[in-house]
């Protein structure tokens, strides 16, 4: 027995009959007709796209590190925030990166997991600072003060736990689009709006899509720090180590496949979204899959300094790339600054709309 | 003989082209094809404003017709104004007021120099005046009312008191708007801008993309714009004419392309 497709609206919603004499599939609630295989292209496009999309990681089996004679390593614990970080032996007297707790406790290097690749520092601690400086510099509303009041406690270089997400992904989406053209003649301004099923498909290959491994970190620190360059990334070796802080991961990779799974899905629909930009007016996604196997996870270590300020008694935490320099954290707000910046942008604009308001009450 | 049937033809064709031209010419000011007004009603309507026409050489006159043949009925009183060849003097000047049975709309075509004095505050006011009457069926105190009131308009614009001189666009009402939208506008501009402007103090922000991360470029397999269906949305042009020192005549063009003013009225 022949299958009965029953095909509805794509503009409102109602059950479309087929014309014998056009050839066509009309409703009869908004009176538009439709290309029987335009419907056909458009309900196997959807029905695809509406699949739950498919994420498959490989499993990721850690691996315990094992010292190589390289480099002395020794346990740094925080009684204050519990962290649990590896160091150079020789480091001397540090504080907390994570809470800026001074009163750190060193013990025996009791072994940790090994990490696959580590990407070394690039900047060094002065390089770091400009940084920052530069930071202020553009920070709108930065008190004045700020330079000369604020307290720097020390700032420590931390190799901070990532996993890391490979993938070759198939991609599809389905967008909804319009185009708009306007003419007038000697009576009337017409205004018509063609509306699309725009439907597109592809492959997408992620590499080293980092997920922060730490639970001791803000993630709005770390992403905000991002990108990391990982075409720097090495094999690790604990040589890396010397004079830094490295950080263990205590948020496994299972638990961070989650919000990989979440950075994936949002670039593959927007690089797809990107190939409509500029040949339509509007562009709204309707839905979109995402779908690979064998995906890889590893475990990394990506370097940042950590910065911890105190200005007028509040703590300000910072994280700085440390292979771009990139800044990322909350700065202090002048509120004279800002309400004398919003009393320029008010002046500005009343003076422009008063203008215009004179010129048309007495002119018109 | 063939010299004859031309002659004959070319009578013909000047007497009925005459003839036409002399319906144009003497056409009266109230036309009822539904019979909304008596016999005696229509003349005494007639007579007034003949009266006025020849007072103020202003045509002022009143339309009645069974279908409109369609909603915008502005339209077909501009097409009327036009085929019946209303108006006095080379630019057609004048007033229709125009009721349909079907449907039940009514409205007002100016031209030439009736698009000045019957400006946008005189067509209010004469939607004013009219439309209780209509609403309530007395069709003969509607038509009376507006010819009253479009003779005082006239008598008013001939002492240089155009009706709405001074309110125009900046009547009473819209000062304060203005004013308070000058007022409001800068606020939010200066809130939103203060607002953007403030995220720069925040960089620890969450990257939901990975668009860093993207080995190589997309491979595009599918790529499939299936068009669907159209609107198409059609508004009347309307072009707002400022008058020196005067209220404004909100104008249009009819499809024999002459300039129309007017507009108001409503359903009764």
């Amino acid at each position: 027995m022949a299958e009965i497709r029953n095909f509805k609206c794509p503009c409102c919603g109602a059950a479309l009959v087929f014309d014998g004499v056009s050839q066509t599939l009309d409703c009869s609630s908004c009176g538009n007709s439709f290309e029987v295989e335009t419907l056909k292209q458009l309900d196997e496009c959807t029905g695809e796209t509406a699949k739950e999309s498919k994420f498959d990681w490989e499993h990721y089996e850690p691996r315990s590190y094992e010292p190589d004679g390289e480099i002395d390593l020794a346990s740094y614990s925080c009684p204050s925030c519990g962290a649990e970080i590896a160091g150079d032996n020789n480091l001397g007297a540090t504080i907390c990166p994570y809470c800026g707790n001074s009163t750190i406790v060193k013990r025996n290097f009791e072994g940790t997991l090994r990490p696959d690749y580590i990407i070394p520092f690039k900047t060094d601690k002065n390089g770091a600072m400009r940084a920052f400086e530069n930071a202020c510099a553009n920070a709108p509303f930065l008190p004045k003060e700020f330079k000369d009041k604020r307290v720097v406690e020390k700032m420590t270089g931390v190799y901070v736990p990532y996993w890391m997400f490979d993938c070759d992904c198939e991609a599809s989406a389905v967008f909804n689009a319009t185009r708009v053209s306007a003419w007038s003649d000697g009576r009337f301004d017409y205004i018509k709006t063609d509306f699309y099923k725009l439907i597109r498909a592809g492959n997408i290959g992620f590499t080293n899509v980092p997920v922060d491994a730490s639970s001791k970190t803000d993630n709005r620190y770390m992403e905000g720090a991002e990108p990391f360059d990982c075409g720097a990334a090495v094999d690790f070796n604990a040589g890396y180590l010397s004079g830094y802080l490295a950080d263990r991961y205590d948020v496994s990779a299972d638990d961070s496949i989650e919000r990989a799974n979440e950075r994936v899905k949002n670039t593959a629909a927007s690089i797809l979204n990107s190939t409509a930009a500029g040949l339509y007016a509007t562009v709204i996604p309707e839905s979109s899959r995402v779908s690979f196997s064998g995906g890889k996870i590893r475990y990394s270590l990506l370097p940042v300094w950590m910065l911890n300020i105190k200005y007028m008694d509040k703590m300000y935490k910072y994280v700085i790339n440390g292979q771009t320099g990139k800044v990322s954290g909350e700065f202090p707000t002048s509120k004279t600054k800002k309400a004398r910046f919003f009393a320029a942008v008010f002046g500005v604009t009343f003076a422009v709309c008063a203008a215009c308001v004179w010129a048309f009450t007495n002119f018109m | 003989m063939k010299k004859r049937i031309l002659t004959f033809l070319a009578v013909i064709f000047t007497l009925t082209a005459s003839l036409q031209l002399t319906v144009l010419a003497y056409n009266t000011p109230v036309t009822d094809e539904v019979g909304y007004l008596t016999r005696d009603e229509i003349n005494a309507l007639n007579s007034y404003l003949e009266q006025v026409r020849s007072e103020y050489g202003m045509d002022v006159v009143v339309y009645i017709e069974q279908s409109a043949g369609s909603d915008n009925v502005l339209l077909r009183a501009d097409d009327i104004y036009d085929y019946r060849g209303y108006g006095a003097g080379e630019n057609r000047d004048g007033i229709m007021m125009y009721i349909s049975m079907y449907p039940r709309k009514y409205t007002f075509s100016t031209c030439g120099e009736g698009i000045r004095v019957f400006n946008d505050a005189a067509i209010e006011r004469l939607t004013e005046v009219t439309g209780e009457y209509l609403r309530a069926g007395d069709y003969y105190d509607a038509v009376a009312a507006y010819a009253e009131e479009a003779y005082s308009m006239l008598t008013a614009a001939a002492n240089g008191e155009v009706y709405g001189y001074g309110e125009g666009a900046a009547d009473d009402y819209t000062k304060p708007v203005a004013w308070g939208l000058a007022g409001i506008i800068p606020l939010i501009v200066a809130a939103l801008t203060t607002h953007a402007r403030g995220k720069g103090m925040n960089t620890a922000q969450y990257n939901n993309s990975a668009a860093g991360y993207v080995n190589g470029s997309l491979n595009l397999t599918t790529s499939n714009d299936l068009f669907l269906y159209s609107s198409i949305t059609r508004t009347p042009r309307m072009q707002n004419t400022p008058r020196s020192g005067g209220g404004m005549s909100t104008t249009h063009t009819s499809s024999g392309g002459t300039t129309h003013g007017g507009g108001g009225g409503g359903s009764y």
